[in-house]
Parts: C-alpha cells; sequence; structure tokens
C-alpha cells in the first residue's frame, strides 16, 4: 500500500518512470474490466486509452487521484463504458472476454463438462438476466475484487445500495442458472 | 457478507469467471503504451516550460540575455510603444484637442446673471416708482392787493437769476384773497388726442333757442 501511495505521489509530480509504472500495472486490468463490460475489444482498447489520457490530464493540471488510485481508474473506466453505451447500443457477448477459456482443454473430464456448462449458463445469465447496474456491481465485486464501499465509490452510489444491487443480481443469477440447468438436463 | 449454499456456488463460480483470461492482445497493448509516453513526454515538456516560467517569476530574475538582444528588444519594445501611441493619438485627436483646450483655457469673469427676485408689489402687477426722486421747483403764487406775486424755489444746482415774477393786477377789496370771478387761474387744459375714441357723452340737452 506504502508502494502505492508513493507511486501515486510520483506520479503527481509528473515522474515518467512512475506514470509508466501505472500504465503497466492497471492497463491489463482496466482492459479485461472493459472488455466485460462493453464486450467489444475495440472499444475496451480506445477506454484504455482514454483512461490514461485522462489520468494524464489530471495530473498536468495539479489534480487527480489522491488516495485510492485503483478505484480512480476503474471508475473512469466505468463512466467512459456507460457514456459509449449511451451513444451506441453495439452490444457483444461476453464469451468475447472468455474467448480463452476453453484454450488449451482437450480430453474434459465429466466435472470440468459440467463446470463448463455452469460457466456458459452464468455467462448467459449475466448477460440476459441482469439490469445494467446489477452486471456492474457482480463485475466489480467478483471479478475484480473491489469492496462495497470501493465498488459504490466508482458507482457512485450508497454501499447499502450496493449490497441490494448486489444480492438482487445474485438472486437473479441462482434463479436463471437454475431455470436454465433444469432445461439443460 | 453471508450467502446462502446455492449463492456461494454462484459466488464460486463468478470467481472462477474472474480467472478467465481476457488478455490484452500485445499489439493493442504496445500500441497504447506508446501513445501513453508520447502524449506523457508531451505533458511533461509542457510542465518544464510552465515551471522554468513560475521559477522565474518567484526568483524576479529575467533570464540572461546578451547584450546586444537585449538592446535589439529594447528598441523594438520603444518602437511600438512610439507607434501605439501615435496610432491612438490619430484616432483620438478631437478629444485630445478637448481635453489641451480645456487644460490651457485662462480663468475669466463669468457674467452671472441673477435669478429674477418677484417683490409683492410684481406679484400684485404694480410697479414699484423709481427710487430716484426729481425735485422740481415749485411755484408759489402768492396774491397781495399790490398784485400777484410769483415765486419760485430754486432748483439745487440751477443757478437762476430771477426767481420772484411779478404781475400786477388790480388790489384786493378789503384784503379778501379769496377767488373772485374773473380772478380764477384757468386750469390748464390738457389737450386730448385725435385719435381718441372715447368721446365725452353727447350732453342731451340742447341748448334752448333763445327767441
Amino acid at each position: 500500500m506504502k508502494e502505492g501511495v508513493a507511486l501515486l505521489k510520483a506520479a503527481q509530480k509528473l515522474d515518467e518512470e512512475a506514470l509508466t509504472a501505472i500504465f503497466d500495472q492497471f492497463a491489463p486490468a482496466i482492459y479485461k474490466y472493459t472488455l466485460r463490460l462493453c464486450r467489444d475489444s475495440i472499444v475496451a482498447d480506445n477506454i484504455v486509452g482514454d483512461v490514461f489520457a485522462q489520468l494524464l490530464e489530471q495530473f498536468g493540471a495539479g489534480k487527480g487521484p489522491r488516495t485510492n488510485l485503483r478505484s480512480y481508474l476503474y471508475q473512469t473506466a466505468y463512466h467512459l463504458v456507460v457514456d459509449r453505451s449511451r451513444d451506441s447500443q453495439h452490444t457483444a457477448p461476453l464469451e468475447v472476454a472468455m474467448g480463452t477459456y476453453e484454450s488449451g482443454q482437450f480430453a474434459p473430464t465429466q466435472s470440468q463438462i459440467e463446470e463448463r456448462v455452469m460457466m456458459e449458463a452464468l455467462i448467459s445469465a449475466m448477460n440476459t438476466e441482469l439490469t445494467e447496474d446489477q452486471r456492474h456491481v457482480i463485475i466489480l465485486r467478483f471479478l475484480e475484487d473491489f469492496s462495497l464501499k470501493e465498488t459504490a465509490e466508482i458507482i457512485g452510489k450508497e454501499v447499502n445500495n450496493i449490497k441490494v444491487i448486489q444480492n438482487r443480481g445474485i438472486a437473479k443469477l441462482r434463479k436463471a442458472m437454475g431455470l436454465q440447468l433444469e432445461e439443460d438436463w | 457478507m453471508g450467502f446462502d449454499a446455492q449463492d456461494k456456488e454462484i459466488v464460486r463460480l463468478l470467481t472462477k469467471l474472474k480467472d478467465a483470461d481476457g488478455k490484452y492482445p500485445p499489439d493493442l497493448l504496445a500500441a497504447r503504451r506508446q501513445g501513453y509516453l508520447n502524449q506523457m513526454g508531451q505533458i511533461g515538456l509542457g510542465m518544464s516550460v510552465g515551471a522554468g516560467i513560475k521559477n522565474a517569476i518567484k526568483s524576479g530574475k529575467a533570464p540572461v540575455l546578451s547584450s546586444a538582444t537585449s538592446t535589439i528588444l529594447e528598441s523594438a519594445l520603444v518602437v511600438a510603444i512610439v507607434a501605439e501611441s501615435g496610432t491612438v493619438a490619430y484616432f483620438y485627436r478631437d478629444k485630445l484637442a478637448d481635453i489641451f483646450k480645456t487644460i490651457t483655457k485662462e480663468v475669466g469673469i463669468q457674467e452671472v446673471t441673477p435669478p429674477p427676485v418677484h417683490s409683492e408689489l410684481e406679484i400684485q402687477g404694480v410697479t414699484p416708482s423709481p427710487a430716484v426722486t426729481a425735485t422740481l421747483p415749485s411755484v408759489t403764487l402768492s396774491v397781495s392787493p399790490s398784485g400777484i406775486e410769483l415765486t419760485s424755489t430754486p432748483v439745487p444746482g440751477v443757478a437762476e437769476d430771477n426767481n420772484t415774477i411779478s404781475a400786477s393786477s388790480t388790489p384786493a377789496p378789503n384784503g379778501n384773497n379769496g377767488h373772485h370771478y374773473g380772478q380764477t387761474p384757468k386750469p390748464e387744459r390738457t389737450k386730448e388726442p385725435r385719435n381718441n375714441n372715447d368721446k365725452p357723452p353727447k350732453d342731451n340737452s340742447r341748448p334752448t333757442k333763445t327767441e
């Protein structure tokens, strides 16, 4: 954590080494998160570029994050995704983000097949059953490991509200997956 | 946060989904990183220039220039100031002339007309008499048994040799100084102007013919 704070302070002074380290550390994660939200690799790449361009502009203006750089970057990415989704209702399947999930797997076992079916059902439910808020909260909480407080900061809602959204999302996923599994089997 | 068994299964699947590999394509990542570094260089250059100016202002020292450069800069500055002031003076020459006139104008005596004072007489439509009074010579007519004697008082400042006019008349009987027939002085008759339309009322009583 101290290292993160020192990195942030150095970046505020426009230290090139610190700024490069921040990009190398967070760009892949931001890309993955953005890809999960917008489901388009090109759009995700552009959003990564915008996120770090805004970060540089903020640092150049003497502004920018003071404490939690990671939350700040995810928050910026989230807002950019929301803005773009308003402009164009382009949607791609979430499987784009999971494209390599099957790679390297040959001769799967029974348990692996079962799990694969479960994962496909989960992805499908996330794409079809959840609202935008529920999907964002689920992604931030369980795929990006943000705390409730951080998630609330990124999305811009109260912690209690995030809890409610999360529980409703999980309930929806459980219900949808149960139904799908019943249909499959 | 507590989840029930079914929810825990969902959470477990979600965390497994986290490990699913959505890697940044290396070519895209490299291009993006290069763009980021370029932008960082631009901002750093701008910041360094800004910091240099800030330091110069803080220290109060201008950057050191050669004497020839400073001379050229000074002369260029003077020429620019002169040209600008000349242009401004040309455009506002009328206003400048007015200002110059008002500055150089001497202080003169201004004739101040007092506001008219309305006295009570004027308000009532009566003009006051002039303050200057003229002393007229008074004429005294005295009738004595020896005759009528006119005595006039001399006007001050006017030399008159003979102030007394003497006229002889018939002596008054019994010393009575009353007006007798033929002795009363005739009143001076004022002559009316010809255009006077105010004719006296006609006397309807015709003189009776005397037969």
